[in-house]
């Protein structure tokens, strides 16, 4: 790995801690403690700013890959779109039939899921183009 | 494609990771470009035939496959 790129991992790894761990505080917060409905909506809005963050490094880092690692990223997040849609779709047709149970199936279930589907693809193109 | 890298890299006496670091990619990208399992772009290509010191037609070959 170049000296450039490794930065600009690192930067993206700093970044995406910084996001996960603002978005988790800001959860348990709304969650537990007694907040008024504007500073909970406020806290609801925060990991956005540090999503653009993220988005940002990420972006910069892929800039900085070569060819085959690019076309890795591309196909993990093809996959990881597509089966959100997927996952998304399925659980609107299950919503038809029954509706779900929203604490078990809420907007927030959703995001362990896509990066999950994000893994999955990344894992089969590596797999594809660095035979590991 | 066919690609003959694996031949010129054994002329050169150079590995995977020293290909990789003289036309700035990964060595797993290099892996991948010889094995086949990955078309490199035409500035990658012309790259390796540059520090290989051939041409571009001696070291990538179009295959009957690649015309269907």
């Amino acid at each position: 790995m170049n000296g450039k790129l490794k930065l600009r991992r690192n930067q993206t790894i700093a970044s995406s801690v910084l996001w996960g761990s603002v978005y988790i505080i800001c959860l348990l917060l709304i969650k537990n403690a007694t907040l008024p409905k504007s500073t909970a909506t406020w806290l609801a809005i925060v990991p956005v700013v540090f999503f653009f963050a993220f988005l940002f490094t990420i972006i910069r880092e892929a800039a900085a890959m070569d060819e085959v690692q690019r076309r890795i990223q591309t196909e993990a997040t093809i996959t990881a779109f597509l089966l959100g849609l997927m996952f998304l779709m399925t659980l609107g047709m299950l919503d038809q039939v029954t509706p779900l149970n929203r604490d078990n199936w809420g907007y927030l279930s959703v995001v362990p899921f896509m990066g999950l589907f994000y893994a999955i693809g990344w894992l089969v193109a590596r797999r594809k183009y660095h035979g590991e | 494609m066919k690609n003959t890298i694996k031949v010129e890299r054994a002329k050169k006496n150079w590995t995977q990771a020293e290909l990789a670091e003289r036309i700035g990619i990964s060595r797993q990208a290099v892996n991948a470009i010889e094995a086949g399992k990955f078309v490199p772009s035409t500035v990658l290509a012309l790259k390796m035939a540059f520090v290989f010191g051939r041409s571009l037609e001696t070291i990538f070959e179009l295959e009957a496959d690649d015309w269907k």
